[in-house]
C-alpha cells in the first residue's frame, strides 16, 4: 500500500505514483507523480510526444506501466482491465474521435450508458416492470444528452453521417451519460470552430459545478488557461511543472520545453 | 415499449415468412419442392448462426463447419449407441458445441484479425483430417453410415411415428428455424446487439465504455456453435450418413457468400442471401444448360462476392434499401 | 549405405524439397503481407495457375527447352499476379482485413472453378528431363530437379536480402512495409509499390511452379492446401517476418516428411496443422522473433 500523494484536503480522487512506461526502448512516462482532487479541473499539457495520451491510456487500463501505481478512490487500479476501470466511474474521450459509425446517434449514447445500469437477463426476458423502468430512465437520459448537444433531430441517423464537430460533441456526451466521477478529455477542442470552443468551455464549467472532476489534455492554451484550476506539464515523459495557470505561464522550464532551448 | 409498428417488425414479418414456409409444402407436394424448402431452411439457419459471429461480432471464423461436423458425428453415436431421440440429440449437440465454442473461443479470441481467420481455417482442416483418419469413430473417408432415423413418440396417442419422409423432417426443422430467428432478433435488436456492434467496430472504445469484449465474443460464438451443432445433428438424422467432406471449406465459402452478398449483420440481408444462394444453384442446374454447371456457377458467385465486397459493402439487401429510399425521396420531391 | 540411413536421407531430402516448395510459395505471401498488409487467400491458386501454364507450355507442340518454359512461367505468373492486384486488390487496399480476406476468398473460388472448367478435375502430369535425372552423391539418390530447387531457394532468399537492403526499390518497399502513411506523406507512390510487390510475389511463385511442377502433378484444388500451409508458415514465422516464414516453411516440410515417412503417411498433414494450431495457442506472435517491416 503506497502512501497517498500529499494533498491539502484529504486523499485525492485519482493518485498516480511514480508511473513509468516504456515502449520498445523509449521511455514514454518517467516516474510521474500526480494527484487529482475531487471536483478539480486539471489540465495536462506538454509538447507532442510528452506522454500525455500514454498517461491517459495507463489510467484507463489500455497499457500496463512497468513501475508505479494508480489509485482511484483509494483502490489500486494499475493493472485493471479497461472495462472494469470504466465501470468505476472513469470515462474518457480519444484523440482521434471514436464513435461507433454503425450505430445511430441515440444508440451511441445508449450503449455508453447501458453497462452502468443494473441489468438482469431473466428479468429482461420476463419483461418485468423494473426493467421497463430501467429502459425508461435510459431513454430519458439519452434524450437529455441529445438535447444538450443539439443532436436531437439526428437521433436516428447513423453516427457515420456526423461531421467532425458533431462527432466530438457526441463522444463528449457519451463520456458524460454514465454519470462518471472522473472524466478524461483528450484534446476536446482540437480542430473545432471558436463557437464550439466556447460551447465546450461552458459545458465543462457547468458539469464541473455539478460535482464532476476533469482531467484534460489540451494544446489550445487559451482554453487551458481559462478553465484550469491547476496545470500539470509533461515533457519527454517527465513532470516538469505543476501549478496554477499564472504560475505555469511564468515558469521558465515550461517555456523551454515548448520553445526549445 | 413496443408500438404496433415495432410489433410488426419484430413478430409480423418473420411470422408471415414462417406461415408461408409452413403452407408451401402442403400445396406443392413435389419432392423437388420439399427438397428445395429443406435446403433453404437449413441454409438460413446456418447463415444466421454464422452471421452472429462473422457479421455482428466481426470475427470471421472460417471454421464454423467444425460444430456442424462434430454435432453430426456426436448424434450418430448418441442415436445409435444411446438411443437418444431426435430432440435429445439436437439439445445435447447444442450444449456440447456451445461448450466447445467457449473453450475454443478462449483460445482463439486471443488472436486478432486475419490470424484469427487463418487459425480457424487451420482448425477446420485439422478436424476434417482427423475425421478422415479416425476410422473407428467416424468411419473415416468411407463415412459414418447407419445413423438411425428419429421416432416421435406421441404419448397421448400411444403411437410412435417414424420419421422417414422428407416432409416430416421438414416439419421438424421448421420450428428450429423459428427459434433461430427469434433468438437472432432477441440478441441483435437488444442491448446485447448494440454491444456486439461496439465490439466489432472498435474494441478499444468498447472497453472504454465498460464492455468486456471477450464476454460478448464468447456469447456470440457459443450460441452460433450451439445452433450449428444442432443443425448438424438434424442433418445426420436426415441423411443417415455423414462424411468428413460434409464439413468442408465449401460450407464456409457458401456461408460467406450468403451473408456478405446478402447483407451482413441484418436479418433481412442474411435471409435474402441464404434464400437466393440456396435456391439458385439447384434451380440453375435443373435448367440444364451447359453453362449452369456447378463450376461455372461458382465462378459467377465468386465474381458477385468480389463485386459486392468492392462496391456494395452493405450487400444486396443494403443496396435494395438504399434504392428504395432514394425512390421514395424522389417521389416526395416530384409529387 | 545401410538401409535405415538411406530411408533417413530420403525423408530428409524429401523434407527439404517440400520445405523449399513451401518457402518459395510462402515468400510471395509474406512479401505482400509485409509490404501492403494484405493476406491473399488466393495465393496458392496463383501457384496453380503457374502450374497449369507450365503444363500447357510443356505439352505444346513448340517443344521449348525447360529454361525457356520456366522463364515464361515466371513472367506470366507475375503478370497474372499484377492483374489480380489491379482488379481485386487495388480497390480495397485501404479497407479492413475482413474485406480483403473475403475478397481474396472469392478470388480463390473463381480461380479454382475456372481451372476446373478449363482443365477438368484430373491431375495433369508434366514430366521434364531434369526430373528424371538421378545422381547419386555418397550413395544417396537425388533427382537433379530437387537439387536445383534447393539451390534456387537459397539464391532467391539471399537475393531478396540483397535487394531489400541495397537497391532503391527494395529500400522503398521496406519503407512502405514499416510505415505506409509516412511514405505517402513523403511522396512515395504506395499504389505503384503494391503493384510491384504483387509482381515480384507472382514471379517468385511462378519460379516455384516452374521448379516443382515437373515433380508433382497439377490439379485445380492444389491451391487450397498450399494457401493454408503458406498461411500457417507466415503466422508461425511471425506475421510479416520473411526469415521467420522461411524457417517455419522448412520446419513444416521436414516435420511432414519425417512424420509421413516414419509414422503414418495419412496423418502427415494433420501434424503440420496440429503444430500450427498449437503454436497459435502458445505463441500467437510466432516462433521467430519480432521485427517491424521487411
Amino acid at each position: 500500500m503506497v502512501a497517498p500523494y500529499p494533498s491539502i484536503d484529504g486523499a485525492p480522487l485519482l493518485g498516480v505514483h511514480r508511473l513509468t512506461k516504456r515502449f520498445a526502448g523509449v521511455v514514454a512516462l518517467n516516474q510521474v507523480d500526480l494527484a487529482i482532487r475531487n471536483c478539480e479541473r486539471v489540465s495536462l499539457i506538454g509538447p507532442n510526444g510528452s506522454g500525455k495520451t500514454t498517461l491517459f491510456n495507463c489510467i484507463t487500463g489500455f497499457c500496463r506501466p512497468e513501475v508505479g501505481n494508480i489509485q482511484y478512490k483509494g483502490v489500486d487500479i494499475t493493472h485493471e482491465r479497461p472495462d472494469k476501470t470504466a465501470l468505476r466511474g472513469i470515462t474518457r474521450t480519444f484523440q482521434n474521435v471514436k464513435i461507433f459509425p454503425s450505430l445511430s446517434v441515440a444508440d451511441n449514447l445508449a450503449v455508453s450508458l447501458q453497462q452502468h445500469q443494473e441489468d438482469d437477463l431473466m428479468k429482461r426476458i420476463l419483461h418485468m416492470p423494473s426493467i421497463r423502468a430501467l429502459d425508461k430512465i435510459a431513454a430519458e437520459k439519452v434524450d437529455h444528452f441529445l438535447g444538450m448537444i443539439g443532436l436531437s433531430r439526428l437521433r436516428n441517423e447513423s453516427a457515420a453521417k456526423l461531421v467532425y464537430g458533431q462527432r466530438k460533441l457526441l463522444e463528449f456526451a457519451c463520456a458524460l451519460i454514465p454519470d462518471p466521477d472522473l472524466i478524461l478529455l483528450d484534446e476536446p477542442v482540437a480542430g473545432v470552430n471558436t463557437t464550439m470552443v466556447d460551447q465546450m468551455k461552458r459545458y465543462i464549467m457547468e458539469i464541473n459545478e455539478q460535482g464532476k472532476t476533469f482531467l484534460i489534455v489540451e494544446h489550445n492554451m487559451g482554453v487551458v488557461m481559462d478553465i484550469s484550476e491547476r496545470i500539470i506539464v509533461l515533457d519527454y515523459g517527465v513532470k516538469i511543472a505543476e501549478g496554477t495557470p499564472a504560475e505555469i505561464q511564468q515558469n521558465q522550464r515550461v517555456r523551454e520545453a515548448y520553445f526549445g532551448r | 415499449m413496443k408500438t404496433s409498428i415495432q410489433w410488426f417488425r419484430w413478430v409480423g414479418i418473420p411470422a408471415f415468412f414462417l406461415v408461408v414456409l409452413t403452407v408451401l409444402p402442403l400445396i406443392f407436394k413435389t419432392g423437388f419442392m420439399i427438397n428445395a424448402l429443406i435446403n433453404v431452411v437449413r441454409w438460413t439457419i446456418f447463415a444466421l448462426a454464422f452471421d452472429l459471429v462473422a457479421g455482428h461480432i466481426g470475427a470471421v471464423s472460417l471454421g464454423q463447419p467444425i460444430f456442424y461436423g462434430i454435432g453430426a458425428y456426436l448424434t450418430a453415436y448418441l442415436a445409435s449407441e444411446l438411443g437418444l431421440g431426435w430432440l435429445g440429440c439436437m439439445l445435447v449437440a447444442a450444449v456440447l458445441m456451445a461448450l466447445l465454442a467457449i473453450l475454443a473461443g478462449l483460445a482463439f479470441f486471443r488472436i486478432r484479425d486475419v490470424t484469427f481467420a487463418i487459425g480457424t481455417l487451420g482448425a477446420l482442416i485439422v478436424t476434417q483430417l482427423v475425421a478422415n483418419s479416425a476410422e473407428k469413430i467416424t468411419g473415416g473417408a468411407l463415412c459414418k453410415t447407419g445413423i438411425p432415423r428419429p421416432e416421435i413418440i406421441l404419448p397421448f396417442l400411444a403411437k410412435a411415428i417414424k420419421i422417414i419422409q422428407p416432409i416430416q423432417y421438414y416439419f421438424l426443422l421448421l420450428p428450429f428455424l423459428g427459434f433461430t430467428i427469434l433468438l437472432y432478433l432477441a440478441l441483435t435488436r437488444s442491448r446485447i446487439g448494440k454491444a456486439f456492434t461496439a465490439v466489432r467496430e472498435d474494441e478499444a472504445r468498447a472497453s472504454a465504455i465498460g464492455i468486456y469484449p471477450l464476454r460478448y465474443k464468447l456469447v456470440a460464438f457459443a450460441i452460433s456453435g450451439a445452433l450449428i451443432g444442432a443443425l448438424g445433428s438434424w442433418q445426420a438424422q436426415y441423411v443417415t450418413v455423414f462424411c468428413p467432406s460434409d464439413m468442408g471449406q465449401d460450407i464456409t465459402t457458401a456461408l460467406l457468400i450468403m451473408v456478405f452478398v446478402g447483407g451482413a449483420a441484418r436479418l433481412s440481408g442474411v435471409v435474402v442471401g441464404a434464400v437466393i444462394f440456396s435456391i439458385l444453384p439447384p434451380f440453375l442446374q435443373v435448367m440444364g444448360s451447359q453453362y449452369f454447371q456447378p463450376a461455372y456457377q461458382e465462378i459467377l458467385y465468386g465474381i458477385i462476392l468480389i463485386t459486392v465486397m468492392l462496391y456494395m459493402p452493405d450487400g444486396l439487401d443494403g443496396l435494395a434499401g438504399r434504392l428504395f429510399r432514394r425512390f421514395q425521396h424522389h417521389k416526395k420531391e416530384g409529387g | 549405405m545401410p538401409f535405415q540411413l538411406e530411408i533417413f536421407f530420403d525423408n530428409l531430402l524429401n523434407g527439404l524439397t517440400l520445405g523449399a516448395l513451401y518457402s518459395l510459395v510462402t515468400l510471395g505471401l509474406v512479401l505482400t503481407f509485409s509490404v501492403i498488409g494484405i493476406v491473399n487467400f488466393a495465393h496458392g491458386d496463383l501457384f496453380m495457375m503457374g502450374g497449369y501454364t507450365f503444363f500447357l507450355l510443356n505439352n505444346s507442340p513448340l517443344n521449348l527447352p525447360y529454361p525457356v518454359i520456366a522463364l515464361l512461367v515466371i513472367i506470366l505468373t507475375a503478370v497474372y499476379s499484377m492483374i489480380i492486384e489491379r482488379v481485386a486488390i487495388h480497390p480495397i487496399i485501404n479497407r479492413s482485413w475482413r474485406t480483403y480476406a473475403i475478397t481474396t476468398i472469392g478470388l480463390s473460388i473463381i480461380l479454382q472453378n475456372g481451372a476446373l472448367a478449363i482443365f477438368s478435375a484430373d491431375p495433369k502430369q508434366t514430366p521434364t528431363a531434369l526430373a528424371n535425372q538421378i545422381i547419386t552423391p555418397f550413395g544417396i539418390r537425388i533427382s537433379l530437379q530437387r537439387l536445383l530447387i534447393l539451390l534456387v531457394v537459397v539464391i532467391v532468399f539471399i537475393g531478396l536480402q540483397v535487394f531489400v537492403k541495397h537497391t532503391k526499390l527494395g529500400k522503398t518497399m521496406r519503407a512502405v512495409s514499416q510505415n505506409r502513411e509516412m511514405c505517402q506523406v513523403v511522396g512515395i507512390n504506395v499504389y505503384r509499390i503494391a503493384l510491384i510487390t504483387f509482381g515480384i510475389g507472382g514471379a517468385i511463385t511462378g519460379l516455384a511452379a516452374a521448379l516443382i511442377t515437373p515433380l508433382f502433378s497439377v490439379y485445380n484444388t492444389m491451391g487450397s492446401m498450399l494457401t493454408i500451409k503458406a498461411l500457417a508458415a507466415v503466422v508461425m514465422g511471425g506475421m510479416g517476418q520473411v526469415n521467420g516464414a522461411l524457417y517455419a516453411s522448412f520446419l513444416m516440410g521436414i516435420v511432414e516428411s519425417f512424420f509421413g515417412g516414419y509414422v503414418a503417411f495419412a496423418y502427415k498433414d494433420v501434424v503440420s496443422f496440429g503444430i500450427f494450431v498449437l503454436v497459435l495457442f502458445l505463441r500467437p506472435r510466432g516462433l521467430f522473433g519480432k521485427k517491424i517491416g521487411l
